[in-house]
């Protein structure tokens, strides 16, 4: 398996052994960590000019791998292991967005070099492996004045009166580009006759103007979510949309 | 899988994990059963109620001899004979619907039947007139009629099959859940602040004083001696503090269903989820069954069997899952509308099913062979009004 921070010739870059992502030799064989690095590879990073980390939609990983449960019991030893950092997102209740810790420091070093509250909000706040926090036990944390600045950076989003949900910078970019993309590729396999289309034909179409993420990005998460199913035929993969996915395209 | 054969092969296998294993390999195998006569309609008969027609709930009878029973109801109650029987040379049984008897009921429309425990002549009924009665199935005579619930439909009832005393516990949209006693036909207690109109209730099937109750998105589990609170809320966020908005799914509660063992609580809602929460504690396990599609707001019925397999009807299908891993192992097709219920039969290791189109199918493995001269005597009888 690569690691990204064992890769041969990484020896020089220090930004990779900070002791926050040390991989515990029990997940060393992680089907799931895997997984969220074979699909943050096809995050195009570049388009965002580096203001976004490698996001990965929890939905996305049951594509891959085959038993949800495995997956989500990855997932949580992952978190308490502080290799990942996971944020509940507005596209819908269910789906929940992943970013491995070592992505989310190289974005505040591009985004926000040397900013202590910064800083502060990565060493302290998101090793506490919430999804959200209250605004006293923020408080306790950090000063007014920090979370305001958090806030105007896209750290924290207010929830509610009294709670803050947890986020990362520009996820309104990523948010809206995702939805836009999601909803394209289920048009095209919609579009299809019996409403079904090859993966490779669609792989094949150019659709980097409306599929911002990747179209091989979208097909993760519009299989992973149920909004399209997928079986295997003797030309490969077959995807073929849902009720799920029908309604929201109707949406 | 290989665990099992191996541990088979070596004759470290107890006998009741032969069976479980066993029941688990066979689940997968189960299709249409295709014997003449074990596929029985609802449509030739008449009906005095504008009713749907639906089979709305089915509930099997341990075999006494041969002969095995299960009985469907809509506003009737039908009577179904499954017979079986072992040919000479074959150590295998298959079974057929032979004919049916149909008696009427002055309900509405009748929502849950349920043998009485024990017994192979009464059942009770529960219906949206809001009386439960209860039947001598040989007389077809009303034995006992009850109105728990004031000027209310009664959704569903279940009697405890682990409690000596009859006790029954009815579901209705009003407030409260009243336990029965059938000896008197009074409800002794009443489990108050149900949070809501409660859609379903069952019993544990090892714990006489535990049973739980389903209403709207909430899932309550009860010690009937305390009627005053439930004993846990099960809150699908996992917090050690339930708050009171705190819900069990997203959306309306169909099913709660007992892992046999009484340790594991199984809920279904309309929020295409199956949560398993663990009885002792309250706290969701982990197990990921992915998204079922459930859009029945009606009380439906899954099953589980002997080992650790689970039936749930989810539209036209009936989806078989592995309670450990949450994997989907095996798919049934053959229904053409909804399927309301689903009851396994441990006895000869099939599944009855009831839907929306009128038909109750029996699925079978379809593993048997003649062998030689000795030919398999199939007696059927056609149904009809």
């Amino acid at each position: 398996m690569s690691k990204r921070h064992h890769e041969p010739g990484a020896e020089n870059s220090n930004e990779a052994d900070e002791p926050l992502i040390k991989i515990p030799k029990s997940l060393s064989s992680c089907k799931t960590l895997e997984a969220l690095i074979s699909i943050g590879k096809d995050f195009p990073i570049l388009r965002f000019s580096n203001k976004i980390p490698a996001v990965v939609m929890i939905h996305q990983v049951y594509d891959l791998v085959p038993s949800r449960t495995i997956v989500d019991r990855e997932m949580n030893s992952l978190r308490s292991n502080g290799v990942i950092c996971v944020f509940q997102l507005g596209i819908d209740l269910q789906s929940r967005a992943v970013i491995l810790a070592e992505d989310m420091l190289k974005t505040a070093n591009v985004c926000y070099p040397g900013n202590k509250t910064v800083a502060k909000y990565l060493g302290k706040i998101i090793p506490l492996g919430l999804i959200e926090i209250e605004k006293t036990r923020l408080e306790s944390i950090v000063s007014k004045t920090e979370a305001k600045e958090l806030m105007h950076f896209g750290y924290l989003v207010l929830k509610d009166a009294k709670t803050y949900s947890l986020s990362f910078p520009n996820a309104g970019n990523f948010i809206r580009a995702f939805t836009k993309g999601r909803k394209t590729v289920l048009a095209l396999i919609k579009k299809g006759k019996y409403n079904q289309v090859l993966e490779r034909e669609l792989l094949g179409r150019p659709l980097e103007k409306t599929v911002v993420l990747g179209t091989k990005y979208q097909i993760h998460d519009v299989v992973g979510a149920d909004l399209a199913q997928s079986f295997d035929t003797t030309s490969g993969r077959m995807l073929k949309i849902s009720q799920n996915g029908v309604k929201v395209l109707k949406k | 899988m290989i665990r099992d054969l191996h541990d088979q092969g070596l004759g470290l296998m107890s006998p009741g994990r032969l069976r479980r294993v066993a029941s688990d390999r066979l689940a997968v195998k189960l299709r249409l059963s295709r014997q003449p006569g074990s596929f029985a309609t609802t449509e030739g008969l008449s009906s005095a109620s504008t009713s749907t027609g639906s089979a709305a709930d089915l509930s099997w009878l341990r075999p006494r001899r041969r002969q095995s029973e299960f009985m469907t109801c809509r506003n009737l109650i039908l009577k179904f004979y499954l017979h079986s029987s072992t040919v000479i040379g074959l150590h295998q049984q298959f079974a057929t619907l032979l004919f049916f008897r149909a008696f009427e009921l002055f309900h509405e429309c009748v929502c849950c039947v349920q043998w009485y425990p024990g017994s192979v002549k009464i059942i009770t009924s529960s219906g949206k007139d809001g009386s439960l009665r209860m039947w001598d199935v040989c007389k077809r005579v009303v034995c006992c009629e009850v109105k728990p619930v004031r000027e209310n439909r009664l959704t569903q009832h279940h009697q405890s099959p682990a409690s000596k005393i009859p006790l029954v516990a009815v579901a209705s949209p009003s407030a409260g859940i009243p336990i029965l006693d059938l000896r008197f036909g009074k409800s002794p207690m009443r489990l108050k602040n149900t949070l809501g109109p409660v859609t379903y209730v069952q019993w544990s099937p090892t714990d006489e004083h535990t049973i739980a109750s389903a209403a709207e998105s909430v899932v309550l589990l009860w010690d009937v001696r305390v009627p005053s609170k439930p004993l846990l809320r099960m809150d699908m966020s996992n917090s050690r503090t339930p708050a009171t908005t705190s819900t069990s799914h997203m959306g309306l509660v169909n099913c709660l269903e007992f892992s046999l063992d009484g340790r594991t609580l199984i809920s279904y809602g309309t929020d295409n989820a199956i949560r398993m929460w663990d009885t002792q504690s309250g706290v969701l396990s982990d197990v990921n069954c992915g998204s079922v599609d459930n859009y029945v707001r009606v009380s439906v019925r899954m099953a589980l069997n002997r080992g650790r397999r689970m039936f749930v009807p989810s539209r036209h299908h009936i989806r078989v899952f592995d309670l450990d891993t949450g994997e989907r192992v095996h798919n049934l097709k053959g229904h053409m509308s909804d399927v309301y219920c689903v009851r396994y039969n441990p006895h000869f290791e099939m599944l009855h099913s009831g839907g929306r189109d009128r038909n109750i199918i029996n699925w079978t493995m379809q593993n048997y062979k003649k062998t030689g001269s000795i030919g398999l005597e199939v007696r059927g009888r056609p149904g009809g009004t």
